[in-house]
């Protein structure tokens, strides 16, 4: 299958430091891709050097198998981080104006602008001007301005910043109903939840250069079966066993423990059980995602 | 070319919907109204004006020619009409005082003075006015003391005044005005003023929408919305749109300006006797030609200077910072209304007309002196041609400004980043 995204060897430099430095990455059609790494890593460079903000110094980069140009401008739908809105433009104006702008007849744009502000809850307030709605109101509307045209790329910078828990489900249904109907999705963002939760593949910058990239299943197998959760009530003690453990984490009665190399979880269990400590659940499991982040960048530093 | 179009509605449709718009376009018709209803209130017209006059003829004799003379030359326009109340030969100092106070009471407007010395020609006459207009009676008042004096003392020489009756004819001297080769008869302040007026027309428009292109261009940068716009359509396309459109709303004042204040003025006067029959409304005569480089110029400049304004606005983050960046642009509009007055003096001295032809000053200056005396066309067309070529130049680098400033926020950059930016691809 073509790659939705081709990025070749792309660098781009801002007075002699080099915001992104040979950068290779292919993203599958229909998937919803992770872009991940530490503030200033060059994930917004990349991305806008992908919507054509920014144009590469050396390298080149595909969109839908075309190279950059009027005609893939209008495939992409984009989300930035640093984003906002027209005060003083009404908000089925300014939806219809932003999809035009992508090419689609304004007659229908309007007709899709009223349909999702119906589905987002915002139908009552279609024609209030942007100044007068809350934050999050607003970060909806931005989220329609980069859906509306149904853009076969979609890309978005941390979406559910300013967002409740429950406009943050409805935005994140609303991305996985996309990915269903053929829409390849970007996502850059440093909630690693929402990460491991939509992403199928991920790749992760530090300091322009890539350190880690592919599907994200493959990579957490690739750390093994390193860690242990496990709740319990009783005497934390009982963990105190050196040459299994390399580190421990306590959330109340919850511990997350991640084991040195080649050491036994079951020796676990069986200290749980000579010191008399309750456990009521006992699982093995990949390693989360943040501590890959955190494990590779803080060597990346190193 | 579909996307710029889209850019213009958008900004022509939320700018002339703003109060500032609706306000800025109904307030100089309604300025224009006010002045007329109260120049007609206040000052009347000329013809329905009359001074009352007496007149102390202290040398004796003369009061009677004076009188005469006066009231044979009041069917001339130029000077109010005239009542002479009465003529006192020999007054005394009661008299005189009385006459004062009348004055000051408002029952008649002026007096003259004939003294003993004034046959002798050793000490003036003296008209004594109440107000500016009473003044204007100078003229004609100077004209029939002369008549008054040359007839008493041809006839201390022992001749018949009445013999020489066409000595006293006063030659008329008419005001004509040269316009393009023709000539036509017509008062020369008009000109003046029109050209005055269509100067500062000019500068404020060109100030205000000049500013209007910057603030939406910064407007775009602080709310960030301009990442989104600028991952849809190219930044130069951006900037046309925009330049484009503020244009267009300019335009949109200008024409309901022109058609306001031309039903004002051609429905003027019976305005004018509508609010106090018999008056007049002061009339202007505005040359359509004129208004034609008004709008030339007005776009000419427009141009060159919005994309300055526009590449000014990408480059600041606040309002302090734009403030500061605005200024020499409006200095270099500024710079054209000082050098007005050189151009004024001698408008086809070889300084006005470099510099009426010099792109930035072109289009107040030359719009100035097609006001006055039309420039020969050759001129008009290279100052047109020099100022779109400097346009051209102009909206180059503005739109490399642009383009990377757009993206930056943070303090403002040096002259040697901007250099830089003129650079980045």
């Amino acid at each position: 299958m073509m790659d939705a995204v081709l990025i070749e060897q792309v660098t781009k430099q801002f007075d002699s430091f080099d915001a992104v430095s040979s950068l290779s990455l292919g993203i599958k059609q229909g998937t919803v891709f992770g872009l991940l790494g530490p503030n200033g890593a060059g994930k917004t460079t990349t991305l806008r050097m992908i919507v054509r903000i920014l144009v590469p110094d050396k390298g080149a980069i595909q969109v839908l198998g075309q190279p950059l140009g009027d005609r893939t401008q209008d495939l992409i739908g984009y989300l930035p981080e640093e984003r906002g809105l027209y005060r003083q433009m009404r908000i089925r104006e300014i939806l219809v104006f932003l999809a035009a702008l992508k090419g689609l007849d304004e007659a229908e744009a309007g007709r899709r602008a009223g349909a999702w502000l119906e589905r987002l809850g915002l139908a009552d307030r279609a024609e209030d001007e942007i100044n007068e709605l809350s934050r999050g109101m607003q970060q909806k509307v931005q989220f329609l301005a980069a859906i509306l045209h149904r853009p076969q790329l979609l890309i978005l910078d941390e979406p559910f910043t300013g967002l409740d828990p429950v406009n943050a489900a409805l935005v994140k249904n609303v991305m996985l109903e996309l990915r269903d109907q053929g829409t390849t999705i970007i996502l850059s963002t440093h909630l690693m939840e929402q990460v491991e939760q939509m992403c199928d593949s991920i790749c992760l910058l530090h300091k322009g250069h890539k350190i880690l990239d592919g599907n994200l299943k493959a990579i957490k197998k690739s750390y093994g079966n390193n860690t242990v959760r496990i709740e319990f009530s009783g005497d934390r003690a009982f963990l105190n066993l050196p040459g299994i453990i390399e580190a421990a984490k306590f959330y109340g009665e919850v511990a997350e423990i991640k084991l040195l190399s080649g050491a036994d979880p079951q020796q676990i269990l069986k200290a749980a059980v000579e010191q008399k400590v309750q456990v009521r659940k006992f699982e093995l499991m990949e390693p989360p995602l943040n501590d890959i982040f955190i494990d590779k960048v803080s060597a990346g530093d190193a | 070319m579909h996307k710029i179009w889209l850019v213009f509605k958008r900004e022509y449709i939320t700018r002339v919907r703003t109060k500032a718009f609706i306000f800025g376009t109904i307030a100089l018709p309604l300025l224009a109204l006010v002045i007329l209803t109260v120049s007609v209130f206040l000052s009347g017209t000329s013809s329905a004006y009359t001074v009352r006059l007496a007149i102390l003829d202290e040398a004796g004799g003369l009061a009677g020619t004076v009188k005469k003379t006066l009231l044979a030359n009041a069917a001339n326009k130029d000077q109010p009409d005239v009542q002479v109340i009465e003529t006192l030969e020999q007054p005394s100092p009661e008299q005189k005082a009385h006459l004062l106070s009348q004055i000051e009471s408002g029952d008649i407007e002026a007096f003259l003075v004939l003294p003993k010395g004034l046959i002798a020609g050793k000490v003036p006459a003296e008209l004594h006015a109440r107000n500016f207009r009473a003044m204007t009676l100078l003229g004609p008042v100077q004209r029939a003391v002369s008549v008054a004096l040359i007839t008493r003392r041809l006839t201390q020489e022992g001749k018949q005044a009445g013999d020489m009756k066409n000595v006293f004819e006063l030659a008329h001297v008419q005001l004509v005005n040269v316009m393009s080769g023709k000539e036509e008869n017509d008062s020369g302040d008009d000109t003046f003023i029109v050209a005055i007026a269509a100067g500062m027309l000019l500068y404020m428009t060109l100030i205000i929408y000049g500013m209007s292109t910057m603030r939406s261009v910064m407007e775009e940068k602080s709310t960030r919305i301009v990442e989104i716009l600028v991952s849809s359509i190219k930044p130069f396309d951006l900037l046309t749109g925009k330049i484009a459109s503020v244009g267009a709303v300019a335009l949109t004042q200008y024409l309901i300006w022109g058609i306001t204040l031309g039903a004002i003025m051609s429905f003027g006067s019976r305005f004018a006797r509508l609010l106090r029959p018999g008056a007049a409304a002061p009339a202007f005569h505005i040359p359509p030609v004129l208004l034609i480089y008004l709008v030339v110029f007005f776009l000419a400049g427009y141009f060159l200077y919005a994309s300055l304004y526009a590449a000014a606005g990408a480059i600041v983050s606040t309002d302090e910072e734009a403030r500061q960046a605005q200024m020499p642009l409006t200095l270099l509009i500024m710079g054209s209304f000082l050098l007005f007055n050189i151009v004024l003096n001698d408008p086809n001295s070889t300084l006005s007309v470099v510099l009426s032809v010099t792109p930035f000053l072109s289009p107040i200056l030359m719009t100035l002196r097609v006001a006055i005396v039309p420039p020969p066309f050759w001129q008009i067309a290279l100052a047109i041609g020099l100022s779109i070529a400097a346009t051209f130049v102009v909206i180059r680098i503005s739109a490399r400004i642009y383009r990377v400033g757009i993206l930056m926020h943070g303090k403002r950059p040096s002259l040697k980043e901007l250099r830089r930016w003129l650079r980045y691809t």
